[in-house]
């Protein structure tokens, strides 16, 4: 008797969404599909809008990483300006793309993840959250806590407020950086990055009990994109796209961001908001890329500041080729976050950073405009045309998270096969099926979150509609 | 250690939601007392657990939309570990047991409620709360100075909902301190 399995709604993720396992007649697991099950109709209601509202129009996609809608979208804007942009104002875009990073790998992993992987993916799920985790390793949750305060700060300081500022605008930003701002930043960063540091240590002390989920979880060759710099650097903020295979060898490489539909193809599936972008010369659905974190690093050659290199060479070390495990994104994710951290610090040292010429300005001289950034969870693609008034006819965006989206499925289907047991729901099993999504830190537009508590509620439902087994969690 | 911090907690945009920035911004208006601070925010996030951990007192201002408009309410707010601090949407409660947990120190904490009319977006506050804002401000400038002491318990009116109401008490009875699930009202004609 075929039987289906649903996670609904899947928890300690940024949005709404949920998970079906299918078994078949004899209780194996035969497939799976993570469904995003909110819409936001972005590209459609922005439609007619003059072309400079977009960036903080974009910015309200999101209330966790409305910093990276803001950059991509001024970009968009700036090509259809055709302006370059003052260096000034290209530095300071890229510290509050760092902050924005820095603060959202904080949320991803010491809020939504770290009960997984301190108190163990089996532990009481009553504990299993940030208290508990606080309750169990009080001063590394302090220290995550204080992580993202410092990017959210950072944030507010140089923009003006942590959530949807507007500062960053086309041509450049709206106002220089004061040198009060300056020198509280490079203060904090080098304490900033050693409590990133200690979570990364701690981290990899860990990884040796989490054998069979770095196995298991979401562990496939696929493709991975990023963007890079002429140096085959990461580059969070500029550069250019490169595709790497499983074995770690290049397929794309310093392709123009503007060229992204030559790569990247849009599929659409009945059972998902979430649309499934594919590597186009592998095809629907067999071009299976990756972007994000454990993707940034794996595209490039190197991150470029002294201790975040380190890190990346003994990270790539785990694997001849590219890092294939998905659990992986979390210790991906930490290591970016000390990059970040001694990257703004580069950035913000040199005087010309206080330099007050920060924006140029220029009506509207191209009638398409693409604009591309990482942010923190993968390349992020805004694309624009106008009308000879400025009004938008057609927008495009290809958000972090859905490039993942085919992966996202397979990793599913893979911890299902590996963990669930078709006639018997464990609690632990459950876990696990969402906590492979959590590594992807999936961000399934958060500015739409209901108020209240997440319920999950699991069902094990016979082809006739009987419910075999149910596991609800409040 | 702040001696008390009034936190004012909603969106400007979202009409009578902003009433509790509306009241952090009068207080500060009017000169915030020696060792006290104020904030707003649009959501409680488990980063203000350390700012609160470091308050002998807090003051949380919020609208209501289970009181009528422009209604004030205030009751005392204990941590409770068994509410959940979501990532970017925690109650006072969950943020509370989280400073206690995180920081050794959940401090005393008084909620001041007013009863919201419309949440419009964008919209400005309806007159009914604007009016409001000044008797809340009142309020919370008392609990700040007073350190918790409400309005006396002699010219206090039970309300039909079992509140408390602090409508034109002339103060008075100075054992009238704010205590857990006794709340004070404002009522608004």
């Amino acid at each position: 008797m075929a039987k289906t399995i649903t996670i609904d709604p899947v928890t300690r993720i940024e949005g709404h969404s949920k998970i079906t396992i299918h078994l078949d007649e004899a209780g194996h697991v035969a497939d799976a599909r993570f469904h995003v099950t909110q819409f936001r109709g972005f590209e459609k209601i922005c439609e007619g809008r003059p072309f400079y509202e977009m960036p903080s129009l974009m910015a309200r996609t999101c209330g966790i990483c409305p910093v990276s809608h803001l950059v991509a979208s001024a970009k968009a804007c700036d090509a259809l300006l055709a302006v370059r942009i003052p260096e000034t104002a290209e530095t300071l875009r890229r510290v509050l793309n760092l902050a924005q990073i820095l603060q959202s790998h904080a949320l991803s992993y010491f809020y939504l993840s770290s009960a997984d992987l301190l108190l163990g993916m089996d532990a009481d799920p009553a504990t299993r959250n940030l208290v508990g985790v606080l309750a169990a390793e009080p001063q590394l949750a302090r220290n995550g806590i204080r992580l993202r305060q410092f990017g959210q700060q950072v944030i507010e300081r140089l923009a003006g407020k942590r959530i949807h500022p507007a500062w960053v605008v086309p041509g450049g930003v709206s106002a220089p950086l004061d040198e009060a701002t300056r020198d509280w930043i490079l203060k904090e960063a080098p304490a900033m990055r050693r409590l990133a540091e200690e979570a990364l240590s701690d981290f990899k002390r860990r990884l040796e009990g989490f054998r069979e989920e770095i196995r298991a979880f979401a562990n496939f060759p696929s493709l991975f994109l990023g963007l890079v710099d002429e140096s085959g650097r990461v580059d969070y903020y500029d550069g250019r796209l490169r595709f790497v295979d499983a074995r770690g060898d290049v397929v794309v490489d310093a392709a123009d961001p503007a060229s992204y539909a030559a790569f990247i193809g849009e599929a659409v599936e009945p059972w998902s908001y979430l649309k499934s972008p594919y590597y186009v010369p592998g095809g629907y659905p067999a071009g299976v890329y990756r972007v994000g974190p454990l993707a940034r690093l794996n595209v490039a050659d190197g991150c470029g500041t002294p201790i975040a290199d380190q890190e990346w060479a003994e990270f790539r070390d785990l694997e001849r080729g590219a890092v294939l495990s998905s659990f992986h994104y979390h210790y991906a994710r930490l290591i970016e976050m000390v990059h970040c951290l001694e990257r703004m610090g580069e950035l913000l040292d040199p005087p010309a950073v206080l330099d007050t010429q920060v924006r140029a300005h220029a009506q509207p001289n191209a009638r398409e405009g693409i604009g591309v950034a990482e942010a923190p969870r993968g390349t992020l693609i805004h694309h624009y045309r106008i009308d000879e008034h400025g009004l938008v006819t057609w927008a495009n965006l290809i958000i972090a998270t859905g490039h993942n989206a085919l992966a996202m499925n397979r990793g599913v289907l893979q911890v299902a096969r590996h963990f669930v047991d078709g006639r018997r729901l464990a609690e632990g099993a459950l876990n696990r099926v969402e906590a492979v999504i959590r590594a992807y830190d999936p961000c399934l537009s958060c500015s739409t979150h209901a108020a209240g508590r997440m319920a999950l509620d699991l069902q094990l439902v016979a082809a006739d509609g009987v419910v075999v087994d149910r596991q609800v969690r409040q | 250690m702040t001696r008390a911090l009034v936190v004012g907690i909603g969106n400007p945009w979202r009409g009578d939601d902003g009433v509790g920035r509306a009241v952090v911004e009068r207080l500060a208006a009017g000169g915030l007392p020696e060792g006290c601070a104020a904030m707003s925010v649009r959501l409680l996030t488990p980063e203000l657990a350390e700012p609160l951990a470091r308050a002998a007192r807090v003051i949380f201002v919020d609208a209501a939309v289970d009181l009528p408009p422009g209604v004030v309410e205030a009751s005392e707010v204990a941590p409770d570990r068994a509410a959940r601090p979501a990532s970017h949407a925690c109650e006072p409660e969950a943020l509370l047991a989280l400073a206690g947990v995180a920081y050794a120190h959940a401090p005393r904490a008084t909620l001041v409620r007013i009863g919201a009319a419309r949440f419009d977006c964008p919209g400005d506050l309806s007159a009914l709360v604007r009016g409001a804002v000044d008797e809340a401000t009142r309020l919370v400038r008392r609990l700040v100075v007073d350190d918790g002491r409400l309005p006396g318990a002699a010219a206090r009116a039970k309300g039909s909902t079992g509140s408390e109401s602090v409508a034109g008490a002339p103060g008075g009875d100075e054992s009238s301190f704010v205590r857990q699930s006794v709340s004070a009202a404002t009522s608004r004609s």
